[in-house]
């Protein structure tokens, strides 16, 4: 199997080198062009329109080249775009095997960081120095400023260079959804610190919620695990099959990051969440998690009355205000709650308060998007300038950030009450060159193209434990798969009972001689030299 | 090379006559042989990036040299022996249970008349070959569920506590046993099924004869025309013995399972989460390659040792 993979991906690599080759005719004849005619800053200067491919990650379809959205856009800035198509079925795999062919796109989109060394020693990725982003897009450099959580300029930054830019999120923390009709029945109200979480979900399990005369509803699951730990000052990830993802550190207050799930603290959390199992707050089925199977932010346990708390991005269930009789404000696990519960109801409470006043909820990158230039698209400066011109427009002009990413208006989306609304979706949006050179949701574009839906996201949700971009070490990555192995086996049987809420000691013992701390010290130590070189 | 046994009659001859007596047969091998030189053997040097610290864009020779540091990061890992015992328990459980399986179920259906039936049950039977194990893992999942699902509701009424098998380690490697015989036993009894249908008919008038009812007849005259095709396929079977099923475990396995669940495989998986470690995973993989050459090597000694049929 293995070798038969090798050699597909060797047959294919030569392929892909004999096109190249013969690609190559034309191409040295357009940059030599390019080059002569430099225009100094500005992409406007009229000349050849400069080629330019861009692989914005794996999509659903290819962009027609003719599209409408795709000719403004190359009219604008005096490129002729072409999208690069990577089948999203084995992404990586296909993806791998142009690049080993030695073809490359001029931009890509990278989606996780620990991919950046690797791209960069590989030669694929290009330098694309902080200065000259900072002169030729300075809009977006102003607004980045504005937003930096302190880690955004050096988030693309390896071994003092840095590789490409990284865009400021309007990043949402995960918010609470209460079954309202569960509350209302027995006349509770939503609660708000830990000890009001813990009577309310344990009225859910006592008092027969569902009026069936049966007990036999629990409270919650593991998506309301990172509610806990974020009383009590810690970022807790449980993902789509549960469990504790270790790779994801947290960034402490004072700008060094650690493993949340060492900490002492961690312990206190455990001997909560043990208590509440036994109790039956949490339904035994954790172990196989809230989703069972489908779109991965349903939560079938949610929706089919065995709990009554869970946790997801607001926009989730609810688009853009907390009216839940409107149907146009439904989301994605609200149709489908809906579906299922035609009288049912939800309500969005805060994030529970701890002991010590702490709270909030895990966050996705307040940094993201992470977009580079390839050492192809590096090597040419027609193409860095209109690469950064685009960002600077994305940052500048809303009608055009609208235009890339929402498409034109009639056509591609309307406006209703609560904001724009896309009209069409998936495949076909994707063909007409919608959402392929856009930057995502940053501040900018939720503050002035979906400003109903920003508002919203921010109203129903408190602190964010927000992700952190860690530098990738090697110190982490070859003893990611032990640790995680430790810490959930750990984990879970100390929430189970299987082993006693002591033994957390021994597990950090064991986390820590395993390589936890010398992976911990490596990244801190890693992170502090990319905070120095953007100083 | 020399020897061609036809019934009992060795027939010794020089190689160059052999090759130009039957030519045809050697002209119709070229295609086979170039195909496995350049597909099989060539890509084997790629072997090489177990030993590097591979780049795909530098190549194998722009890539640096490391040695065994891949092979060591493998054996000193603390989880290594316990994910490798993992692997040898559930690959021997399901060698043991899901082998036999399909051979059953053939005979089982040849015995059948009604030939609608037979068609039918045989349908069904290797339908689930065709469902993935992601889609096959959520109706498991549902199914064994200690709160939704028949089995435990059944449990619950006959007074029993219920259990949650997927959850409970002392189950876990029960599940994937008979839910990977479900899912395979049907497609696997398809090569069974097509060498019962080449039995000589005449055999069994034969048996008849002799006064032999279904019972000895399947024993004496099914099972032994089975016996070549048996051997094969357990010769072939031995060689996966450490190819566990990724798929399959992968969407079973929570952190409460880990410690048997947890194979080899799944354990490269999560590793690679982080990386693109292409040298690592080759050298797992030639690791594993390596033990499974070894076992097909021994498995056919021992084969031919006890029986005549062996794939060499």
């Amino acid at each position: 199997m293995k070798k038969s993979k090798r050699l597909i991906a060797g047959f294919m690599a030569s392929m892909m080198a004999a096109s190249v080759l013969a690609g190559c005719s034309s191409k040295p004849a357009e940059s030599t062009q390019g080059q002569t005619a430099e225009a100094p800053a500005t992409a406007e200067e009229k000349g050849e329109p400069v080629q330019m491919t861009w692989l914005v990650g794996a999509t659903s379809a290819e962009v027609d080249d003719n599209a409408e959205v795709v000719k403004m856009i190359e009219d604008r800035f005096n490129i002729d775009l072409k999208a690069w198509y990577v089948d999203s079925n084995k992404y990586q795999e296909n993806l791998n095997v142009r690049f080993a062919g030695g073809e490359m796109p001029d931009v890509l989109v990278i989606d996780n960081l620990s991919q950046l060394p690797d791209y960069v020693d590989g030669g694929i990725i290009g330098e694309l120095p902080i200065e000259e982003i900072r002169e030729k897009a300075p809009n977006y450099a102003k607004i980045a400023d504005q937003y930096d959580d302190g880690s955004l300029w050096s988030t693309l930054v390896y071994k003092g260079k840095n590789y490409g830019v990284t865009n400021p999120m309007d990043a949402v923390p995960m918010a609470m959804f209460w079954r309202k009709d569960w509350l209302d029945k027995l006349g509770l109200e939503v609660p708000k610190t830990l000890d009001e979480y813990e009577k309310v979900l344990t009225a859910f399990v006592e008092q027969d919620p569902d009026g069936n005369g049966k007990k036999d509803t629990a409270a919650m699951a593991e998506r309301t695990f990172g509610a806990v730990f974020g009383a009590y000052g810690l970022r807790c990830v449980t993902g789509g099959n549960p469990r504790f993802k270790v790779e994801e550190m947290q960034l402490g207050e004072d700008n060094v990051p650690y493993f949340p799930y060492i900490q002492p603290k961690a312990k206190e959390v455990l001997a909560k969440l043990h208590d509440w199992y036994t109790k039956g707050l949490i339904d035994k089925e954790f172990i196989t998690g809230e989703n069972h199977g489908g779109y991965a932010w349903l939560s079938h346990s949610f929706m089919n009355g065995k709990i009554g708390l869970t946790s997801a991005q607001p926009y989730h269930y609810l688009n853009a205000s907390t009216d839940t009789k409107n149907e146009e404000n439904w989301g994605v696990c609200m149709k489908e709650f809906k579906g299922l519960n035609p009288d049912g109801d939800i309500v969005i409470g805060p994030a529970p308060i701890g002991p010590d006043g702490q709270s909030g909820t895990e966050g996705w990158n307040l940094t993201g998007r992470m977009t580079c230039l390839t050492t192809k698209g590096a090597s040419d400066p027609r193409i860095v300038d209109a690469f950064l011109a685009m960002l600077d427009a994305y940052y500048s002009d809303m009608d055009y950030a609208r235009l890339v990413n929402y498409g034109l208006e009639g056509k591609h989306w309307k406006m209703a009450d609560l904001g724009p609304i896309r009209i069409m979706e998936g495949t076909d949006l994707r063909k007409e060159g919608v959402l392929q050179v856009d930057f995502g949701s940053t501040v900018n574009f939720a503050e002035n193209v979906t400003p109903q839906k920003r508002k919203f996201g921010h109203e129903v949700t408190g602190n964010g434990y927000y992700r952190f971009n860690a530098p990738p070490v090697e110190e982490v990555s070859n003893v990611i798969a032990t640790l995680d192995s430790l810490t959930n086996q750990a984990y879970f049987d100390i929430i189970t009972g299987a082993k006693p809420i002591d033994y957390f000691d021994t597990f950090v013992e064991e986390f820590k001689k395993a390589g936890g701390e010398a992976a911990e010290k490596a990244v801190q130590q890693a992170y502090a030299e990319k905070i120095a070189a953007v100083k | 090379m020399t020897a061609v046994t036809a019934k009992g009659k060795p027939v010794k001859k020089g190689f160059l006559y052999n090759m130009s007596h039957y030519k045809e047969y050697y002209i119709m091998l070229i295609p086979g042989i170039l195909f496995f030189l350049v597909f099989c053997y060539g890509p084997m040097y790629g072997l090489v990036i177990a030993f590097q610290n591979y780049y795909p864009l530098k190549g194998i020779s722009g890539s640096p040299f490391v040695g065994l540091k891949h092979f060591k990061a493998l054996f000193n890992d603390p989880f290594f022996v316990s994910v490798l015992k993992n692997t040898l328990i559930i690959s021997f459980y399901k060698l043991l249970i899901c082998f036999p399986a399909p051979i059953i179920l053939s005979l089982i259906l040849n015995e059948i008349k009604c030939m609608p039936f037979k068609k039918f049950a045989q349908s069904i039977s290797y339908l689930p070959h065709f469902v993935s194990w992601v889609v096959v893992s959520g109706i498991i999942i549902e199914f064994l569920s200690p709160s939704r699902g028949p089995i435990n509701i059944l449990l619950q009424n006959l007074g029993f506590e219920s259990i949650f098998f997927v959850a409970e380690p002392k189950c876990f490697r029960g599940v994937l046993v008979l839910s990977d015989l479900w899912k395979s036993i049907g497609w696997g009894s398809i090569v069974y099924l097509a060498a019962v249908t080449a039995v000589d008919p005449t055999l069994y008038e034969a048996a008849e004869m002799d006064g032999a009812g279904r019972i000895k007849k399947i024993i004496h005259v099914t099972l032994p025309a089975l016996a070549p095709i048996i051997t094969v396929m357990l010769i072939m079977e031995s060689g996966k013995i450490l190819n566990d099923s990724f798929e399959q475990v992968y969407n079973f396995l929570t952190p409460s399972t880990y410690s048997v669940g947890d194979v080899i495989s799944t354990f490269v998986y999560r590793m690679g989460i982080q990386k693109m470690q292409y040298s690592f995973t080759t050298a797992v993989d030639l690791f594993k390659n390596t033990i499974s050459f070894i076992l097909v090597i021994l498995t056919n000694y021992v084969a031919r040792k006890t029986n005549d049929y062996a794939l060499w």
